[in-house]
This record gives structure tokens, sequence and C-alpha cells, in this order.
């Protein structure tokens, strides 16, 4: 299995490098403002692990940089990528033109002879292949720059784009799982220093807990006395709720 | 040929009576792709009960000199026949997965049609395999024969078509054998057939045939291409899903699949969250400690290493802004986390909370520290530094 983990090596990277240059440029972000700039940078790092090869990324990006403030960033990660990404990009718009014309001409002649021919098993069959074109166009909506794709490369852009978010996921998750099991660390370290040594004079100790956020603090003590057995989302979901 | 191999599947299938029906052409549709069906078609007629027949109809293909030679030149290119082809009558059946069970079930189905007249079988299975080396024309005709059953032609056109395959040249058969594997049947609607049956009794139907077949065979020759790569992507997609093996249809699979991405979809969202939720900045870079082992580190770095009480715990915290920690070697293996957890409240402990400084300085400290407290297993004894307000510039050491 190398090829997927070394794509989850350079989505980290690239993430990780996101990340900085998101940070750098603003300080002080909400908690929406930085969860937004994270999950930019990780679909931006998703795209570009992929070397924009496929379809899926390069929309991906076009629709990242369609809100002002998101193409600064996007830009910025990409670097050189974004121009050389942006002349590619017009010629598949024009593709996509000539696409969707087909497909409109094509449905409309294929309602006429449907209503023509209205035998039972013609209906029957009908309705499965109608059915059928709704849960498309969904799957169109879900997956980035499928609304102009025919339905074979449809499917072979959303078995890529699976694979990707599910090594997008992971990686997230461990990455998660790291920062929280640091943050126990640490405060673990604050709670057992208060216990054991209330005699000596910890001022610093209360200027450095004090840039925490202190229900996190609170709460991953709490979590910490619990213990460390359930490390699951359901803690995550905690730790969400506070801020 | 792999083209022509769901064409035969169907060939048999409909001598069988179509008593798979649907869903054995389905399988047979999928499993196109495998050349070892070629043999499984061979093997059907290989079996014990006709012998016979397959020894007739072997004897009758190698004394026909005209007729091996278009078998060799209509099997040249596919492999898998000609590997079948001179072991004709000592098969083993095929393990091919289903492929088995199917060639199974057609071998009951034939054994049980062979109790029917033994000659119109042997006269439709050489021309079956005649027309299976032409590749698709006697599959057509079977099909089409299907709706004048009552006519009794199947001898009659069996032995015609054969005679007059004989008889032909060669060429003119190659090229309407070439002309048939482009226009490969598809469709499945009955009255095509029907309209095309007339054809078949006229005497020159295979010239007619192919002229009005093309015409529509290429649509339904690009919509069978077409069908059929659809499904292999679904399955695909079915490996990839979890949870799919159950749902054929496609509707069913594609909600199955629209799920799977929206779920994904979600996941991405709240995991976003959470990070911005653990993290005060967003650059949180101590991942980057991880970012060498996460993957191999993260399998076994949750059961605990069981390290000495004297080795410092280590509470690395690095807030570091503006540096390019990806890039700064941090080549020294991170004590796992849960270290910390069985620090025993003995003597020493070490805590090491350092404010890093975008300098590049940093990570010669860091180094150094790292070494001098991990890897010497040291707790060093640090002067507490008075704190000047945020955690900017203060290495804060603090020993216990």
């Amino acid at each position: 299995m190398s090829a997927p983990s070394t794509f989850k090596k350079e989505f980290l990277k690239k993430w990780v490098l996101g990340l900085q240059i998101c940070g750098s440029s603003t300080k002080n972000m909400s908690f929406l403002e930085r969860k937004k700039a994270i999950k930019l940078s990780a679909d931006v790092a998703m795209a570009y692990a992929k070397d924009f090869k496929t379809c899926w990324s390069r929309a991906l990006i076009a629709n990242a940089s369609k809100q002002d403030d998101n193409k600064i960033l996007v830009r910025n990660i990409l670097g050189s990528e974004f121009e050389r990404l942006k002349k590619s990009s017009i010629g598949s718009k024009m593709c996509n033109k000539r696409v969707r014309s087909k497909k409109i001409l094509k449905r409309s002649c294929t309602i006429l002879r449907i209503r023509s021919t209205a035998t039972r098993r013609v209906l029957a069959s009908s309705i499965a292949k109608r059915l059928v074109k709704e849960r498309t166009l969904v799957l169109k909506g879900l997956v980035p720059g499928g609304e102009s794709m025919d339905e074979f490369s449809l499917l072979k852009e959303t078995l890529d784009y699976i694979h990707s978010l599910r090594a997008q996921v992971d990686v997230m998750q461990r990455l998660a799982y790291a920062s929280q099991l640091s943050n126990l660390q640490l405060m673990n370290t604050f709670a057992n220093m208060k216990n054991d040594m209330r005699t000596m004079k910890f001022t610093f100790v209360t200027c450095v807990v004090g840039s925490f956020p202190t229900r996190i603090q609170a709460r991953k003590l709490d979590q910490h006395t619990r213990g460390y057995v359930e490390r699951s989302n359901l803690s995550g979901n905690e730790l969400i709720i506070f801020e | 040929m792999n083209r022509a191999l769901p064409e035969t599947l169907h060939y048999l299938e409909y001598i069988t009576g179509n008593v798979m029906g649907a869903p054995l052409k389905l399988q047979q549709q999928q499993q196109s792709q495998h050349s070892y069906l070629n043999e499984t078609q061979f093997n059907v007629f290989s079996l014990p009960p006709q012998a016979t027949q397959v020894q007739q109809l072997q004897d009758l293909i190698n004394n026909d000199s005209e007729v091996r030679e278009l078998v060799n030149q209509s099997m040249k290119s596919d492999p898998g026949l000609e590997n079948g082809w001179p072991d004709f009558g000592k098969y083993p059946i095929p393990r091919t997965g289903f492929a088995t069970t199917s060639s199974l079930e057609m071998d009951y189905s034939i054994s049980r049609t062979c109790t029917s007249p033994p000659t119109v079988v042997v006269a439709e299975r050489d021309s079956v395999l005649t027309d299976k080396m032409a590749s698709t024309i006697g599959r057509e005709r079977f099909r089409k024969r299907k709706a004048d059953k009552a006519q009794n032609p199947k001898v009659v056109v069996a032995e015609d078509t054969r005679d007059k395959r004989i008889k032909g040249d060669a060429e003119e058969v190659e090229s309407e054998v070439t002309e048939q594997n482009n226009n490969r049947e598809t469709s499945a609607d009955k009255s095509k057939e029907n309209s095309m049956v007339s054809e078949v009794q006229k005497p020159d139907y295979i010239h007619v045939r192919a002229r009005r077949g093309q015409a529509t065979d290429s649509h339904s020759l690009a919509e069978r291409v077409r069908r059929e790569k659809i499904s292999e992507r679904m399955k695909y997609l079915q490996d990839l899903v979890p949870g799919c093996n159950k749902i054929t249809g496609k509707a069913g699979m594609l909600d199955e699949i629209i799920n799977y991405v929206q779920s994904l979809q979600r996941q991405v969202e709240f995991l976003s969250m959470k990070l911005a939720a653990l993290n005060p900045r967003i650059e949180l870079n101590m991942d980057n400690f991880f970012a060498k082992e996460m993957f191999p580190a993260f399998m076994g770095s949750f059961p605990t290493v069981g390290n000495s009480s004297e080795m410092g715990n280590s509470a690395f915290l690095q807030f570091n802004p503006m540096q390019q920690v990806v890039t700064c070697g941090l080549d020294m293996a991170i004590n796992p986390p849960d270290m910390a957890l069985r620090r025993t409240t003995s003597t020493s402990i070490t805590i090491t909370l350092q404010q890093v400084q975008p300098s590049s300085h940093w990570e010669t400290d860091l180094q150094s520290l790292y070494n001098s407290e991990f890897l010497q297993g040291r707790s060093a004894a640090f002067p507490s530094q008075p704190f000047t307000g945020a955690l900017e510039a203060n290495n804060l050491k603090m020993e216990m």
C-alpha cells in the first residue's frame, strides 16, 4: 500500500504548509475562522497532493478560488501551480458548456420518445432510469466538478475522490488524536504540578496556563481522570462544544 | 477476443433454452474480461455425456481443412482459445470463481437438452463452434431463431449455414467475420430480432444482415461497451464503499455511494472543527513531531513505552508561528505522549516548556536540549526564569 501512504504524507506536508500560511496572515482568529482555514488548507492540500491530474482536484481549487478571501490563500499555498492551473481550467470550461448543451438536447429527445411508447415494460424501465438519473445528479453535486461530466467519467472521479477523502480523513484523525493527547499530556503535567507542589511559587505556571482557554483545560482534566481509554470521537465532541 | 466472449456466452445461454435467465447474463457481461471463459464453453461440450458428440464434432472439424483454417485464423488473436482448442476433449474445469458455477449450471442444462434430438444438437453445436470461431454469427442466428421456433428452421438453417461456411470463400467469410466482430449484436430488443429474422431465411442473408446490422449494431455495440465499462466501474466502487456487497442495482449502489461521500465530507468538516478547537492557534506544529513517524509510529505508539522514572517527562509544546518546521529535519524520536501517563511521582521530573522563537538557532537549541534530556536520560536542573508575560521568549524549565 505504498501509494496511499505516500499520498498521505504528501497531503500532510502540504497541509501543514498551508496551515502555516493561513496562520501567518491573520492573528487571533476566531474558532470558525480557524475551522474554515483548516478545512480550506486541507482541501487544497488534498487536491495538490493529487498533482491536479484528476478533474475533481482542479474543480476543487477552482471552487475554492471563487471567493476572494480564499483566493489569496489558495494562491499563496499553491504558488506557481496556480497559474498553470488557471490556464488548463479555461479549456475545461468550454468543454463543460458543450457537454451541457448536448445533455439538454438528449434529455428533451428522450422525454418525447418515452411518452410515445407507453407500454408497461417501457414505463418500468423508464422509472428505473429516472431513479438512476436522479441519483447521478445528486452525486454530481457532491463530487467537485461533477456537473460537467458524463456518467462514466463521473464514476471514475467518484472512485478517486472517495479514495482521497478517506486518506484525508485518516490523516486528520491522526492529527487530531495526536494534538489531543499532547494537550492532555500538558494538562496532566500542569495538574500534577499543581497537586504536588503547592508551596512553590508558580506564578509563571499560571501565566502559561492562562494562555489556554480555561474551559478546555478544565474539561481535559476531567477527561484525564476518567482515563485515556476512551479516545473516540466522542471526546472530540465534548471538546468542540466549548468554544 | 474478449469482446466475443459475452456473445458466445449468450449463445450458450440460448442453447440451454434461456434457463438461467437474467442473472447469468449479467454475470457473463461482467466477467467478459476473463479469457478463461472461452475454456468454459469448451468445457461444457466436453462433459462425459456429450463426449461422443464432442468427438464427432472434433472429427468433423479436423476433417474439414477449410473450416480448420477458418478456425485457426479466427483463433490467432485469442491465446485463450488457442490453448483451449487443442485440448478440446480433455478439459479440467477452470477455476475462475463464478465462471465455474455458471459453467456447471450450463453443463447440467446442456446435459438436459442433450436428451432431446441429438442430431439437432450436434448440428447446432458444430455450427455453434464454427460460429464461435467466426465469433458472432451463429449466436445471432440462434437468437433470431428463437422467434421462429415453430418453423423448424434449426436443423435446416444450421446445415445451410454450415454448408455455406464451408463452401464460401475463406476471405468472404473472414470479412464477414470481421464485420460480425465489429457489429456485435447487443440489442436485447425482441422487435429488432424479429425484423432481422426475415433476413435469416434469405439465401444471402449474411450480406443483408451485415448491412442492416451495421446501421443499428454500431449503436448497440457502443451501448454494450459503455454498459460494460460502467458495470466494471460499479464493481470497483462496490469494493471501495463498505456495505455495498449486497446491493446489485445501479440505483441502490449510487445511493450508497452518495451516502458514503456525504459522510466522508461531514467527517472532514467535523475533524477540522475538532482541530480548530484543540489548537488555540492555527499553526499547530507539534504535529510535526509526528510527521515523520505518524504512520509507523501511530500504530505502535499508543501502547506506552515504559521508561524509567528518571527519564524526563517530555511535554514539548512548540508554538511556532513562523517557521517552516516541516523542513527543519526533526529527526529525533519523539517519546510517545503516553509516556507522560506512566510518569511516576518519584524524584525528578523535568518539564520543559519551550517557547520557540522564529529564529534559526531554534533548531540547534532544541536539538541540544533534546539530546541532553532524552538520549542521556539526564534530568537537568535548570533555573527557573522569571516569566515576562506572553510565552514569547522564555525557556521554561522546572525541576521538581
